[in-house]
């Protein structure tokens, strides 16, 4: 009888438990920013080994390209985990990750942060890589690997302690489900005029920084031991500000065309596309969210010429 | 560690299960060593300090029984070993303020020394600690208790990791025979078991979701850098939001302590009884910090005579105790100062008890009315908020400028304006605290009311109890003031 009673007691406070795990859960991915994406969380959603294309890198790579036309229109099932601010570093935790739990036969990577060596950018970007991404060795590793402040690493496990505050700001979006479809694609319809993207003539070239070439050299590893195809590319874009100097954008150029020496000799494609930016008829007045980003309809633009010129040939 | 802290989230269960599962016979061991690991979590070196302590007082416990009938040696041990216990405390929290002191009073009559700071660390609970051993040894050598013989079980007495940092300060006769009895508790208890969850949990929620929060607002009222230009409603409110805060980090911390201690079967003493509801500031220093009120009233006031030697000296001895009161809170003029305000406080309560009962007498009031009542709990409300301004000031100097702007820069238009919407805390922010306020009131009314919430909180049913707790846990993770972003504001009774 004391036993059953014993047996009683403790399947209760087991059942307790689950509950409060399911209600703390719940709790965090309310009060998640979301406004950043939320695509761990669509990833796990997916069958697994059912995605053949993952496309890794930053803001670029999810305003250029739109999976869910490849996949409706081209037949490319492909899978969007891209992040705002999304380092070389954080594409290799991606990809592993992602490799983990899919094994796509196919990498995209967008490589506009290849030309500096920032691990990480803001704590608001850094969150939207790691939140939702599934606990266990790969996020450990790279937690342990990006987080310099220790104290601090914690709250990318339980990031409820770095968003509980958002109590103050939930709206019924918060809600619902994320700004991603279920194939993590981004759809922004907000246009804004967007900034003349400048040409670098010359093929002149400027070595990455060594860190990016560290994470770089182990994302090509990876992706060769596991049979994996690395594509390669850079979608173009201008200043800014209207006004700003471009040279900055022609140093990245430099970067690119360095990158490009680099990953070719190894049968890794690399396309730049500012070389095709005249191709591409991009409407400034229509195509752009912001001077940088793409909107839907420059997206659409971008991903149709993708495909139809052969860069995505998958 | 701190309580508020994960990395006490992960300690405490862990501590839990295995203590559950170990044979009932090594339970205190385990104990001891998640007590030393709990305190060298803060610093590894500092806790030779506490096993010092503790070594010292445990031998000298075994002396004064062995010299039981030599009132001379036992006298000479109690010495010794008070002052070993009472100089580590003097050289870890008292040499720099008292260097400091004798600096500037020679500085005073033009002579100039060079200047000396010992570089140490305030070990963390160095006062309580040290307060209980002394506590322990007193009690022995009044022959009130017998001493402890096994040194594991003194040593657990001492450094039990619930109270070990900030208290209650527990008294030999009431702690030493639950630990030699632990191996006899029965864990299995559900209704105590969630009752210490309970009070766990309504103790991060007084430090959480209350005292955190209202510590921004008063952080930025007594910031030295900006405090000069806020008016009489900014610092009123700001002083009361200290008196509030103050309350709930110490009732939370003891509320959690109280809380940990029962679900491990150890029943603490408390600490607080609704100490804003006093009618006087005796009946305030009865239900606040009781522990060390009584420790101080049985181990100094007492010896010093009392009120058995004439008014004078019991004033005398009244100022004493509140001096050292406030000495012991923290070495700072500011701290003494709020100690011998204290003392003024009671010496003028005492002398003018008959006038101003012959007054009421005269004037035939009722003293026993809800509106004299309600009167003199807003008045020693009133006179503790304004003494808890020189606890919370960084010197007296600002405290002394803060009472003046009080009282000086009448600015009522800024309850109406925003203003007080800007300094911390937003209006989201003032909801939540204000709806904290209101259940914390009533959780105080019920205990005031001679209920004991905890107690009626265990006796509902399970699923009740169950809802309660998952509900509060949510809740406290949402709203209460930590995280990234956040120091984990440590207890301010850390520091004493």
């Amino acid at each position: 009888m004391k036993r059953l009673k014993y047996i009683k007691g403790m399947a209760l406070f087991i059942v307790f438990i689950c509950l409060l795990y399911i209600g703390i859960c719940y709790t965090t991915w309310v009060v998640r920013d979301k406004s950043l994406g939320n695509i761990w969380v669509k990833l796990r959603e997916q069958k697994k080994d059912s995605i053949d294309v993952i496309f890794l890198g930053t803001s670029h790579q999810f305003c250029s390209i739109d999976v869910d036309l490849l996949y409706e229109e081209y037949g490319i099932n492909g899978f969007m985990l891209a992040t705002s601010g999304q380092t070389m570093p954080m594409t290799y935790y991606a990809a592993k990750e992602a490799i983990r739990m899919q094994h796509p036969s196919v990498i995209v990577f967008e490589a506009l942060y290849c030309h500096h060596d920032f691990r990480t950018l803001t704590d608001g970007m850094t969150h939207s890589f790691f939140d939702g991404m599934p606990y266990g060795a790969v996020k450990k590793e790279a937690v342990e690997d990006l987080i310099e402040d220790e104290s601090q690493r914690i709250y990318y496990y339980l990031d409820l302690g770095y968003f509980h505050n958002r109590w103050k700001d939930l709206k019924e979006p918060d809600f619902h489900c994320t700004m991603n479809s279920s194939r993590g694609n981004y759809h922004f319809e907000e246009t804004n005029p967007g900034s003349v993207v400048p040409v670098l003539e010359t093929d002149e070239k400027r070595e990455i920084p060594e860190g990016t070439l560290y994470y770089l050299d182990l994302l090509i590893k990876l992706c060769q031991e596991n049979n994996i195809r690395l594509v390669m590319y850079v979608a173009p874009f201008g200043v800014l500000n209207e006004g700003d100097d471009p040279a900055g954008v022609y140093e990245m150029q430099k970067s690119f065309h360095w990158i490009r020496d680099y990953v070719e000799p190894m049968g890794i494609p690399f396309y730049n596309l500012f070389e095709h930016v005249e191709e591409l008829h991009l409407d400034y007045g229509a195509d752009f969210m912001d001077a940088q980003h793409f909107n839907f309809r420059g997206q659409e633009k971008f991903t149709r010429f993708m495909v139809e010129n052969g860069y995505f040939d998958f | 560690m701190l309580f508020n802290s994960l990395q006490f989230l992960a300690f405490f269960p862990v501590v839990v299960i295995v203590y559950f599962l170990i044979p009932s016979k090594i339970r205190y061991l385990w104990l001891l060593a998640c007590s030393y690991y709990f305190y060298m979590c803060w610093n590894p070196k500092y806790v030779l300090l506490l096993l010092a302590s503790t070594v010292v007082t445990y031998l000298a416990g075994l002396f004064l029984v062995r010299w039981s009938d030599s009132p001379k040696r036992k006298k000479w041990v109690l010495a010794i070993c008070l002052l070993i216990n009472f100089g580590i405390l003097f050289v870890f929290k008292y040499a720099n303020f008292a260097i400091q002191t004798i600096e500037k009073l020679l500085g005073l009559v033009h002579i100039t020394v060079p200047e000396v700071t010992i570089r140490l660390l305030l070990p963390v609970g160095i006062s309580f600690y040290i307060f209980q051993a002394v506590s322990y040894l007193i009690d022995v050598y009044r022959g009130d208790i017998k001493p402890e013989r096994n040194f594991f079980i003194y040593a657990l007495f001492v450094s039990f990791f619930p109270q070990l940092v900030a208290g209650p300060i527990e008294r030999s006769r009431n702690l030493l025979p639950q630990i030699r009895n632990l191996n006899k508790t029965h864990l299995w208890d559900s209704k105590r078991l969630l009752g210490g969850c309970a009070l766990m949990l309504y103790g991060f929620f007084l430090k959480m979701v209350i005292a955190d929060r209202a510590a921004l607002f008063v952080d930025t009222v007594f910031d030295v850098e900006k405090y000069s230009v806020y008016g009489s409603f900014e610092v009123l409110t700001g002083m009361l939001l200290f008196t509030l805060q103050i309350y709930c980090d110490f009732a939370g911390y003891t509320s959690i302590a109280i809380g940990a201690a029962k679900i491990l079967g150890v029943e603490l003493m408390d600490n607080f009884n609704t100490p804003y509801f006093a009618v006087s500031i005796k009946d305030f220093w009865n239900r606040w910090h009781i522990s060390l009120s009584t420790w101080f009233r049985d181990y100094l006031y007492f010896p010093l005579g009392g009120s058995r030697k004439g008014k004078l000296r019991k004033y005398l001895n009244i100022m004493i105790v509140f001096g050292l009161s406030g000495m012991w809170h923290g070495a700072g003029w500011h701290y003494i100062f709020w100690g011998l305000l204290h003392g003024v406080y009671r010496v003028t309560g005492e002398a003018t008890l008959k006038i101003r009962q012959k007054w009421n007498q005269i004037c035939k009031k009722r003293t026993d009315t809800f509106s004299h009542q309600l009167w003199k709990r807003t008045c020693t409300f009133s006179l503790v908020a304004v003494a808890w301004v020189f606890f919370r000031a960084a010197s007296l100097r600002q405290a002394v400028d803060l009472l003046f702007q009080l009282v000086s820069r009448f600015n009522p238009w800024v309850l109406f304006d925003g203003t007080l919407l800007n300094l911390g805390i937003d209006a989201k922010d003032w909801n939540v605290l204000i709806l904290s306020i209101l259940i914390l009131f009533a959780v105080s009314l019920c205990r005031h009311w001679g209920k004991q919430p905890a107690k009626a909180f265990a006796e509902q049913g399970l699923l009740f109890q169950a809802v309660v707790i998952y509900f509060g846990i949510i809740a406290i993770l949402l709203f209460g003031v930590y995280g990234a972003g956040y120091e984990a504001a440590q207890f301010i009774y850390f520091q004493f």
